[in-house]
């Protein structure tokens, strides 16, 4: 009976939005992954007004000095079972201003979060590709060897000879 | 063993399992079309199940110094009250010649049980929000009970009887009552404070979920929220249902036929509900009251004066 | 001759001097005894009165003047309502009225209060009814002046000069019956059955309403009871307001019941005024922050539905009356009990000092919650089912004549519950639900105090579920005859199905239990969480006050525009200043007075004659 409990969890994704310390870009981003255009009630995600409702937490931006006890709270609010998810650079490390004298540095450091969305900002489509993800529909792009593989042959060719000659 | 058949009734035909199911699906149908109408996919037929599935896995949190009895029991009592109105309005239309529990006043004071239910759920949470919610789910309440109390007079003064039965056979012999001018304002009437005890756009105040925070829902989470859920989805189907027996002819199952108009007459109203809730933005607290106790009293009463007059 | 009933004023009148020269510890339990002994008499006579009704002379005074004693149905009901009542009130003043000094006075007027109640309800004949009704206002003044406050003395001096203004009323009308019929026998009167013709009818109707009007608390005569219910101690409020008015609504049954031919036109006047007292009570109440003003106002508002029943003239309505009679004595008298609680406990009686008592006081809390769910007409409870047959009554008097004020009144009566049922979510969420840290040194109250509030609480709950059963078999159906309902209501059947998709709803809950309950922190928008946050009980209808239609009419009601006491006494006194211009103290003007007046008297006579 849980397992079915469970999968209805993957089915049902309600979000909780916020920002700690971004510029907005991040934000727009995601109110844009939640319109019409891009629809994401198709997958079941809902947009709700309290963390008590929420499965997903949405948090952008890089995290400062103010916002970090708030943001624990909010954390503690949300029920279990529940994802978080770091949109933008910002929240994924800190983005330019990881080293500011106000700025914790990425939301790992206050709360553990369990995907990353990486962008400046993220396209909407990649937040739902995120999202998507984090549900199981599709597997982890693993971008980086795809592209090495597919281009500059020569230039690799080039390097090898090198490392084989020194 | 004659005790059982009541609880059957309530319990699995037409009452509270029946009618959940049914509710779900409609306010699936609710975010479809909604959906279709602002140009996009929506949800699949099986995400209102998986919403309260998901909401039956999560943790429920209850605030530190709110009264736990009255959290609890809440929304215990909301859904007590709807599952038995809608058992009786479905009990009463489908055996014609026997009272289920009560009648026309029973009806109309179990309904106000959910709202009732909401308010001390919001009370009884330590937060502010939630007690903004409650003071204004029952500013609302205070509102539209005029206007629906009236317009369910206009079939008693037709059929002088209270009993469920007699207005539906009084239908099925001199014709609907919506075919009457005054008929037609009151179901308008009844329609608009239907909205309103659904708290659907645009009043749908006490939920306002931009404005406080979700409002008497704000600190529930969990099971008690699926209970409010499935209590909201039970009201979607009972109220219009209540709606068809007073002033569209009552129910009948006897034949496909019957089910098949019932069918319609339904789709009829929720798809009006659902036009009405994607084209109007959320009303503030006091023009809804004004609304409320201004113009839908006044259509109102002149329905009640044209029923006097007989016509 | 049986002398039974007779010792249900005697028992109390006579102990009354007793309990007062009592010691100090004696004096309750021997008040509590006296009260208990009555209830028990109460209780024996009723099942001999169902099967015959006493009615017998006491003695001669004239020919004429004889004083009866008559015990039917509907008195012995009453009777044993205010003995109820009068045990359990007595029982929590034991432990209620601990603090004050000169508590002999206070057993001596209690134990006469009730006395004379049982003696007004007992008497068969309209003289000594008067004389014992003139008893029990007195003792109620003294009763609502006990601690001495100036507001106190005030609105006792106000309550009494309001009831003896009716009483004056009454007595006339008493006298004019006696001179016109020859006898003021009630039961000699009924039977004859004098009709309401002439304009002589019409005032003495006229003189009896408000006689008896006064004291049950109808509009617009009503303006003592805001002031006087308050100002009296906690279990003298829930005897006022349970059992004295509805002797005034008694009475108001004799007269336009049994004794006056229901004349078309007063049951008209009696359903206009119920439901202006519904609609007007239930608006004062829901402004109020003041416990005990809010449930005084409530009182008016349910004194209006047992006279709109009244009012009706159909069977089934008068028979609603009576049994919201009965359900509002058991309510009220529990709603100022529990509150009386928390008054005891927290020392005021304004509703922003209350808070968060549900954890600490549970009894009370549940206890007030189920009155609160009564009195607003909740189902299953008790105040539904009374309520429904007034509407069923309405509805049949529609049905009747087709006249589109029933209308009108019918929705006043819906509307009013609705109402009822807003001022009482504001006042149990301003008593128990918001900021328990005002309420952590308060306890529970003690037994003897809880004790009368769980059984008029059980009785509350038992009328309701098993309505047919035990109230309506035994105490109204046989009072009433010739009822007939026009609706249907099952209350065994609904409860059990109540409860049963509430432990459907508790099965969902507990299967979503897979991980733990966890208690947090509210979640206020992620700032720190200051205690003193919520909504506070002035600003929960503020959308309501707001409105300009009720700014105004509240505007007016706070200067007493409406108050007839207060506004009689502004143009009283004003012509009373006017008139003292005239004596100014100077010779020669009150020479010219004189002369003036011989003047006109001698044109007089001169021209017009003797």
């Amino acid at each position: 009976m849980f397992s079915i409990l469970e999968k209805c969890f993957k089915k049902s994704i309600w979000v909780y939005h916020t920002n700690a310390s971004a510029c907005n870009g991040c934000d727009i981003e995601i109110i844009n992954a939640l319109t019409p255009f891009y629809d994401a009630e198709r997958f079941g995600i809902k947009l709700v007004g309290t963390p008590r409702h929420a499965d997903a937490l949405l948090v952008t931006g890089a995290v400062s000095r103010q916002v970090c006890p708030r943001l624990k709270t909010l954390y503690e609010s949300v029920p279990e079972p529940k994802l978080v998810f770091a949109i933008g650079s910002c929240a994924t490390g800190g983005g330019i201003w990881f080293d500011s004298y106000n700025i914790v540095g990425g939301v790992d450091k206050v709360i553990p979060v369990n995907f990353y969305i990486p962008g400046c900002p993220p396209r909407p489509e990649a937040i739902l590709f995120g999202v998507a993800v984090a549900l199981g529909l599709l597997d982890k792009k693993v971008a980086a060897e795809y592209l090495k593989e597919k281009g500059f042959p020569e230039l690799i060719k080039q390097e090898q000879q090198t490392t084989i000659n020194e | 063993m004659e005790i059982l058949k009541p609880v059957f009734y309530l319990l699995i035909f037409p009452g509270f399992l029946f009618t959940g199911v049914l509710g779900l699906f409609f306010t699936w149908v609710d975010r479809k079309v909604t959906a279709r109408i602002q140009s996009r996919i929506g949800p699949p037929w099986y995400q209102c199940y998986a919403d309260i599935g998901k909401l039956l896995y999560k943790q429920v949190i209850i605030p530190s110094g709110s009264n736990r009895l009255s959290f609890i029991t809440a929304p215990l009592i909301g859904l007590a009250g709807i599952s038995v109105a809608g058992g009786v309005i479905w009990m009463v239309n489908i055996g014609k010649s026997t009272s289920f529990v009560g009648d026309l006043i029973v009806v109309m004071y179990l309904l106000v049980l959910p709202s009732l239910a909401l308010i001390i759920g919001g009370a009884a949470s330590r937060n502010p929000f939630s007690s903004v919610g409650a003071s204004r789910e029952m500013t609302m309440l205070f509102a539209y009970e005029l206007p629906f109390i009236l317009v369910i007079f206009t079939a008693v003064i037709k059929t002088k009887s209270i009993m469920f039965e007699d207005i539906i056979t009084y239908q099925l012999q001199n014709g609907v009552m919506v075919a009457s001018a005054s008929g037609i304002i009151a179901s308008i009437v009844f329609f608009i404070c239907m909205l309103a005890k659904l708290c659907y756009l645009p009043f749908d105040i006490p939920e306002a979920e931009s404005e406080i925070i979700g409002g008497t829902l704000a600190e529930y989470s969990g099971a008690l929220l699926a209970i409010f859920k499935l209590t909201n989805a039970m009201m979607l189907l009972v109220l219009p249902l209540f709606l068809i027996t007073l002033f569209l002819g009552g129910i009948d199952v006897s034949s496909v036929k019957g089910v098949l108009f019932l069918t319609f007459k339904y789709l009829v109203i929720l798809t009006l509900i659902i036009l009405v809730k994607s084209t109007h933005p959320r009303l503030r607290i006091d023009q809804a009251f004004k609304f409320f106790l201004g113009p839908v009293t006044g259509l109102a009463i002149i329905s009640v004066i044209l029923t006097m007059l007989g016509v | 001759m049986n002398i039974s009933p007779l010792l249900l004023v005697i028992i109390p009148l006579v102990s009354a001097p007793l309990a007062w020269i009592l010691k100090r510890g004696l004096r309750e339990w021997f008040s509590v005894a006296v009260t208990l002994c009555v209830l028990i008499l109460s209780a024996f006579l009723l099942p001999g009165i169902t099967r015959e009704p006493l009615h017998y002379d006491l003695f001669n005074i004239t020919d004429n003047i004889i004083i009866t004693v008559n015990l039917d149905l509907l008195a012995m009901v009453i009777i044993t309502l205010i003995s109820f009542s009068g045990f359990l009130a007595t029982l929590y003043s034991t432990r209620y009225m601990t603090q004050s000094r000169s508590l002999g006075r206070y057993y001596f007027l209690l134990l006469l209060f009730i006395g004379a109640m049982n003696g007004t309800v007992l008497s068969g004949d309209l003289f000594s009814m008067f004389v014992l009704w003139e008893v029990m206002t007195v003792a109620a003044f003294f009763l609502v002046i006990f601690d001495n406050a100036v507001d106190s003395i005030k609105a006792g001096i106000k309550y009494f000069v309001m009831s003896e203004m009716g009483a004056l009323f009454m007595l006339i009308a008493i006298i004019a019956i006696y001179f016109q019929e020859g006898t003021a026998d009630m039961a000699t009167l009924a039977s004859r059955g004098i009709t309401v013709s002439s304009t002589f009818g019409h005032i003495l109707l006229l003189f009896f309403l408000l006689g008896t009007g006064v004291k049950a608390g109808i509009i617009p005569i009503h303006t003592w009871l805001p002031d006087a219910h308050p100002a009296a101690p906690s279990p003298v409020s829930a005897l006022l307001s349970g059992v004295m008015i509805k002797v005034g609504i008694y009475l108001m049954i004799r007269i336009f019941c049994h004794i006056f031919f229901p004349a078309l036109s007063w049951q008209f006047i009696l359903c206009a005024v119920g439901s202006a007292s519904i609609i007007i009570g239930v608006m004062m109440a829901i402004k109020q922050i003041d416990a005990k003003r809010l449930l005084a106002y409530h009182s008016v508002s349910q004194i209006g539905y047992i006279v709109l029943g009244i009012g009706t003239g159909v069977s089934v309505g008068l028979a609603g009356g009576l049994f919201h009679l009965i359900n509002h004595a058991l309510f009220k008298g529990l709603l100022f009990l529990s509150i009386g609680a928390v008054i005891h406990r927290i020392r005021s009686r304004s509703l922003s000092d209350y808070g968060g008592l549900a954890r600490t006081m549970p009894i009370t809390f549940i206890t007030c919650s189920i009155a609160a769910l009564s009195i607003s007409g909740v189902p299953p409870f008790n105040g539904f089912v009374s309520k429904w047959m007034i509407y069923q009554g309405l509805v049949q008097r529609f049905t009747m004549d087709g006249s589109p004020f029933t209308v009108v009144w019918l929705a006043a009566a819906m509307f009013g519950s609705a109402l009822t049922l807003a001022s009482f979510v504001k006042l149990i969420y301003a008593t128990f639900l918001t900021v328990p840290e005002k309420a952590h040194d308060v306890k529970e109250v003690s037994a003897a105090m809880w004790i009368p509030m769980v059984i008029m609480a059980g009785l509350c709950i038992t009328f309701g579920v098993l309505a047919w059963q035990v109230p309506l078999k035994f105490f109204v159906l046989p009072a009433v005859p010739g009822v007939s309902f026009s609706g249907y209501w099952q209350p065994g059947l609904a409860t059990l199905l109540l409860i049963i998709a509430f432990v459907a709803g508790g099965i969902i809950f507990v299967a979503g239990r897979l991980k733990k309950v966890v208690v947090s922190t509210p979640f206020v928008g992620g700032e720190e969480f200051e205690t003193e946050m919520g909504i506070s009980p002035e600003g929960f209808y503020n959308t309501v006050k707001n409105i300009e239609i009720f700014k105004a009419i509240y505007h007016q009601a706070e200067k007493k525009r409406f108050d007839i006491y207060h506004t009689s006494k502004n143009i009283g006194v004003n012509i009373c200043n006017a008139l003292s211009d005239i004596h100014t103290g100077v010779l020669p003007r009150y020479i010219v007075w004189v002369l003036a007046g011989l003047a006109i008297l001698l044109l007089w006579i001169s021209f017009v004659g003797f």
